[in-house]
């Protein structure tokens, strides 16, 4: 076995066959679980399970809907309630007896829309039984032989009852994925990218770095550190995944909300990529920071630092969900530290070319690399320096050093 | 056989000149001293030898060349600025160095258990570091320094906050090795190790060699003749050949002109009637000859 990989199988182990690695590792899904299932059960209480109106002008409705008679903890129930015009329909929501009324236009079988009218927009509990019951029609009844398309659902268009408002629905089930993703990368980096950063500062502190560079080189062992913090990231990122997919089998029969989740596999495989590569980047960023300062507590400073810029396209989700293929959403695709979020977000939200994302990623490896290659000037020339700060300018100087 | 030959090395650090033109060699089977002031580049050329530095002129040709990933095996260093992980068993530190050092697995946990007795270290091999005395800590390094068995031992100030019995254990076992033939390099301010250790030593300041050679050498090289005598009764105020008498704790320390052996001090003495109850010929410790050469040094660079 070379160098490099004692040095990474050195990094890997000290982290992660620890107690502190584990606690912390396994108490961020736990707390995770925990908060969602708790925002779960507030928001379940907080569901308006008041009647809706129901205005069927494409004779697709004959079935009578299926409404249990003893619901379980977390069943929802919403009655629909059929009307002949819109008038009554109206009336009866304005005085706040139904949330409002849907309406299946006499073009359903081509458009495949529906309209909800309402003061409030349509909640994910009313669109799943309104999904549901028009389905379970349209198969009775045979009116669309094909499945596939009703499998799809319809199309849904949002009115405000006096008309004023009007707007096309969005599917939320698209901003789960990039939130799982920034949730994960930012674990990431404030863990095994923390862990990377204290590692170098811990070896420039205790001095152990003069035996290490007699005995490996400086690239063998800043390589070394950076992968061996990369295999603690893909064991947490594993672990992780692990749990909540344990977590997502388990509850997703019963809690509604999961059972929408269908994660699009290419568009998860492509965020993990950005993320890996970007966690090269902000990494060796990192380590840079490691080899030039001092103290431990200066480089948790730095920490901070990365984490704002990392968390931009969190800051600016509204411009991805409005314009994922901005001016803005772009330059935040090409910035190294926030590419991975800004990626998976346009990626939810709209058909990113694939020349632009292969263009992104190469950008993201150039920067990656660039990182690493000044990673290891700062270390060849900062890990000698005990007491003294490197600055950042001279790691591009040719010739630089102090005795 | 030298293990360590440097050759006119010369580096310079922006506009500080660290090591310049400083040239010597270090043998196989010999306990080498590299001493100097604080900030003389002693250190530098440390890691010059080390390839961790590269000169700005001159060469370096360690075990019989340049420096190669696997000569960097057969090489013990015991840094000046020295550490180990606190937050790690002793034992799995040693380990890990050792691993690093080549060692195979097998290799190593035959070896461990055997140093760690030797340092006393054994019952203390499963607390983490920081959990251990600076004493043992520094016997820990010293351990990482010779378990690969290397062929060229470089310590730096290696008796730093040893207790006397712990710095004998460590100068007995710095004996063995060079008794195994290994090349040692021992940089210390401790001129009593220097002189009860080294066999050759290279005096360097300001970056320049100020002095080299052996330790007979040297202390031939700055002898003064000078004499300490206990007479028995009052001594003359003046004797032919003597430049100076002086009192020291109830003696006298006698200074003789230039060309006047202490034998010859010895024979004036007798023909003169001076009763004695002791005669010893001083020999300047290598502290003050350390001193005299570091000042003159300064003086001639000013």
């Amino acid at each position: 076995m070379t160098k490099l990989f004692k040095v990474a199988k050195f990094e890997y182990a000290r982290n992660v066959f620890t107690k502190r690695f584990w606690v912390a590792l396994l108490l961020v899904p736990l707390l995770f679980i925990l908060f969602s299932l708790i925002s779960t059960f507030i928001a379940f209480k907080a569901v308006d399970t008041r009647p809706v109106g129901l205005i069927d002008r494409a004779g697709i409705i004959t079935q009578a809907q299926k409404i249990k008679e003893k619901p379980g903890l977390f069943d929802i129930q919403i009655e629909f309630v059929a009307f002949t015009d819109e008038d009554s329909a109206k009336k009866v929501s304005l005085a706040g007896e139904h949330q409002g009324y849907i309406i299946i236009p006499e073009d359903y079988t081509t458009s495949y829309e529906i309209i909800w009218k309402g003061n409030k927009a349509i909640t994910e509990e009313v669109l799943d039984f309104a999904k549901q019951y028009l389905s379970e029609n349209l198969i009775a009844n045979e009116i669309i032989p094909n499945q596939a398309r009703i499998e799809e659902g319809m199309n849904l268009r949002l009115e405000s009852l006096d008309g004023s408002i009007k707007s096309a629905g969005a599917s939320w089930q698209r901003i789960i994925p990039p939130i799982v993703i920034s949730m994960l990368y930012f674990a990431l980096v404030m863990g095994s990218g923390n862990y990377l950063l204290q590692s170098l500062v811990e070896e420039k502190e205790n001095r152990t770095i003069e035996i290490m560079l007699t005995t490996v080189s400086h690239k063998q062992l800043m390589a070394g550190k950076i992968i061996g913090n990369i295999g603690v990231g893909v064991t947490q990122l594993l672990v992780w995944a692990v749990i909540i997919a344990v977590a997502l089998f388990i509850f997703r029969a019963r809690i509604p909300l999961l059972s929408e989740l269908i994660p699009d596999p290419a568009l998860m495989a492509l965020s993990l990529v950005f993320m890996l590569v970007s966690f090269v980047f902000t990494a060796s960023v990192l380590a840079i920071f490691g080899a030039t300062v001092t103290e431990s507590q200066e480089g948790q400073q730095m920490v901070g630092l990365v984490v704002v810029p990392i968390l931009l396209p969190v800051y600016t989700v509204s411009v991805f969900m409005n314009s994922p293929n901005g001016v803005l959403a772009r330059i935040l695709s090409f910035f190294p530290f926030s590419s991975p979020l800004a990626m998976s977000l346009r990626m939810a939200f709209t058909r990113v070319p694939t020349l632009e994302i292969l263009l992104v990623l190469v950008v993201q490896v150039l920067f990656a690399g660039g990182a690493m290659w000044l990673a290891g000037r700062a270390f060849e020339l900062g890990m000698l320096q005990f007491n003294k700060k490197i600055s950042l300018f001279k790691l591009f100087k040719k010739e630089a050093g102090d005795a | 056989m030298s293990k360590i030959v440097v050759s006119n090395i010369s580096k310079s650090f922006g506009k500080t000149r660290a090591v310049k033109d400083i040239s010597f060699d270090v043998r196989a089977g010999e306990i080498f001293g590299l001493l100097g002031p604080n900030g003389s580049g002693k250190t530098t050329t440390i890691r010059i030898i080390l390839d961790i530095y590269q000169p700005d002129n001159g060469k370096v040709a360690i075990l019989g060349g340049q420096m190669t990933a696997d000569k960097k095996n057969h090489i013990g260093y015991l840094p000046e600025e020295r550490g180990l992980y606190q937050d790690m068993a002793l034992e799995r530190v040693l380990t890990y160095m050792a691993s690093l050092k080549g060692m195979a697995d097998a290799d190593i946990k035959a070896k461990l258990p055997a140093y760690l007795e030797k340092f006393d270290l054994a019952d203390h091999a499963k607390k983490k570091c920081k959990e251990l005395s600076k004493g043992m800590q520094q016997k820990g390094q010293v351990i990482a320094t010779l378990i690969h068995d290397p062929e060229l031992i470089i310590i730096d100030e290696p008796f730093a906050a040893l207790d006397p019995i712990n710095t004998q254990l460590v100068k007995d076992v710095l004996e063995e090795e060079r008794e195994k033939g290994k090349a040692i390099v021992m940089c210390t301010h401790q001129m009593s190790q220097v002189e009860s250790l080294c066999d050759r030593l290279v005096l360097v300041d300001q970056g320049r060699v100020l002095l080299t050679g052996s330790l007979e050498e040297i202390a031939e090289r700055y002898k003064t003749n000078e004499v300490l005598i206990k007479p028995t009764e009052t001594l003359p105020e003046s004797l032919p050949g003597v430049r100076e008498i002086s009192r020291v704790n109830g003696s006298f320390k006698l200074s003789p002109e230039e060309g006047v052996t202490p034998s010859q001090l010895l024979k004036t003495l007798v023909s003169n009637g001076v009763a004695m109850e002791s005669y010893e010929v001083l020999i300047p410790s290598l502290d003050e000859i350390f001193i005299r050469v570091v000042a003159e040094g300064k003086k001639q660079n000013d």
